[in-house]
């Protein structure tokens, strides 16, 4: 037997109360909001019993209420007060029935100033990660993929209804435990009763403050203005993130072209000689074509277990002394307790800026060298040298590649770690 | 676009600008030695400072 259609109010057989006829066919009860009387919808709303001692929560929604969310004009048709106590501590929280003439029926849920939007689906999960033992069982935070989003498990909650008033379409009972398993994903949360027959799939969603006030009329303080942390809150930074990674990652690439536009620029000024220690003072023209810019001196010598000091004299293409400076290669290998060590380097550098244009003239000289007391090897019998010119300061674009990549890094590690975060507000713990 | 973004790409071109002039100009690129090496000779001085004790 179902109600009339066509009835919009009727009066409490229990109190008198005028009480709005609210839901569609499929209502079976509604409770007196007076006198919380259930009056069974399908019997001429005969009384049935009375809920006594209840306490309305604190929510800003009436029974009755209209609004648009996401596009579907909705009525509140029900409220449940809703508590969950463990460890010693409680947490509450209201849950509205509502009514869509073109959608049927969804909840919206007040949760410390939150406002989440309930509806039911009906997709192909797999049941099993929706039990306690399975859960209470895994090693790792369970998780499965569905519906081309990854779902992480989040909570287990067992609760009770403390509060009843309005239509329903089943018969509400009070004080009665409910274990529900919940999981997330991006911004969505799956939950499904872990015990029970029916085991209805539950998908929910965040609603904006701003859209939730301004879709029931509601007052701008009728919901805090800084809610509880909660879930289902937005990651951060979804607008900018993917801009600054698209620009990150650009600049970071423009920076690698600049930097082998920058290599192709620099040319040899003296490519590779060599010399014996025995020939030294030996002497070398370097023609320099980019004055301003670096030079660079590269000297190695064939040391073994040993050091070499080499003299470097370089005059300008007048003749004037630019500088005299020296240069110790060392280079030490051996084995200890079954394992090969090396160090040291039998290259070195010298890096200056030549500033004027024309041929330079340097002189390298042996200032000395000979084998590590103790160690068998050899001292140097070989020089070499080369010189490059128009060579740039590589730290420069290595610094600005270091702030592209963490521009481009920053909104995916702050959305991972706000992920991570957001997990940890749910029961799971990896003990 | 919004401010932020300009001014985001604004910032980018100019840091990417500034990097690449100061490494093409090899900007803080010499060795100290080697620098405190030619102010010396410049100067006159015979060395003996700042590891440069060969600088005659």
């Amino acid at each position: 037997m179902s109600r009339s259609g066509d009835l919009r109010e009727i009066r409490c057989p229990s109190c008198g109360a005028g009480v709005d006829v609210l839901g569609g066919g499929r209502v079976v009860v509604q409770i007196c909001p007076y006198c919380a009387t259930e009056l069974d919808a399908t019997a001429n709303f005969a009384a049935l019993r009375r809920f006594d001692g209840l306490r309305r929560p604190d929510t800003p929604f009436r029974l009755g209420m209209e609004g648009t969310i996401q596009g579907i004009r909705q009525q509140v048709i029900g409220t449940l007060g809703q508590l969950e106590r463990h460890g010693g501590r409680s947490w509450t929280w209201v849950d509205h029935l509502l009514y869509s003439e073109t959608h049927g029926y969804s909840w919206l849920t007040v949760e410390g100033g939150n406002v989440l939007w309930s509806r039911r689906v009906r997709w192909t999960l797999p049941m099993q990660m929706f039990t306690t033992t399975h859960v209470e069982a895994a090693e790792n935070r369970p998780g499965f993929n569905a519906e081309g989003r990854h779902w992480a498990y989040f909570e287990t909650s067992t609760y009770a209804t403390t509060y009843i008033e309005g239509a329903f379409t089943w018969h509400p009972k009070l004080n009665d435990a409910v274990t529900e398993i919940s999981y997330l994903s991006e911004n969505e949360m799956l939950t499904v009763e872990a015990t029970g027959r029916e085991r209805e799939q539950v998908l929910s969603v965040m609603l904006p403050r701003a859209e939730v006030i301004a879709a029931f009329g509601l007052s701008e303080d009728a919901l805090p203005p800084f809610p509880q942390r909660h879930a289902l809150a937005p990651l951060p930074g979804k607008g900018n993130d993917a801009f600054m990674a698209k620009t990150g990652l650009g600049f970071l690439l423009a920076t690698l072209v600049l930097s082998l536009v920058l290599t192709a620029m620099a040319s040899t000024a003296l490519p590779y000689r060599s010399a014996a220690m025995a020939d030294l003072p030996k002497v070398f023209d370097i023609p320099v074509s980019t004055p301003g810019r670096l030079m660079r001196i590269s000297l190695s010598a064939d040391v073994d277990n040993a050091w070499a000091a080499i003299g470097v004299e370089l005059d300008d293409p007048e003749g004037e002394p630019v500088f005299e400076m020296e240069r110790e290669v060392g280079y030490y290998h051996g084995s200890e307790g079954g394992e090969s060590w090396s160090e040291g380097s039998r290259n070195a550098t010298l890096t200056l800026r030549p500033d004027m244009a024309g041929t330079y003239r340097l002189t390298l000289t042996s200032e000395g060298g000979e084998v590590e007391p103790g160690y068998y090897g050899s001292v140097a019998s070989t020089i070499g040298v080369s010189v490059s010119q128009g060579q740039p300061n590589w730290l420069w674009l290595l610094g600005a590649a270091l702030i592209f990549g963490g521009a481009a890094a920053f909104g995916p590690a702050r959305r991972y770690l706000a992920r991570k975060m957001r997990l940890r507000l749910g029961d799971w713990s990896e003990d | 676009m919004n401010l932020f973004r300009v001014i985001i790409l604004a910032g980018s071109t100019v840091t990417l600008l500034a990097a690449g002039y100061l490494a093409y100009a090899g900007v803080w690129g010499e060795d100290t030695d080697v620098r405190a090496g030619i102010a010396s000779i410049r100067a006159g001085s015979a060395g003996n400072s700042i590891g440069n004790a060969s600088v005659k």
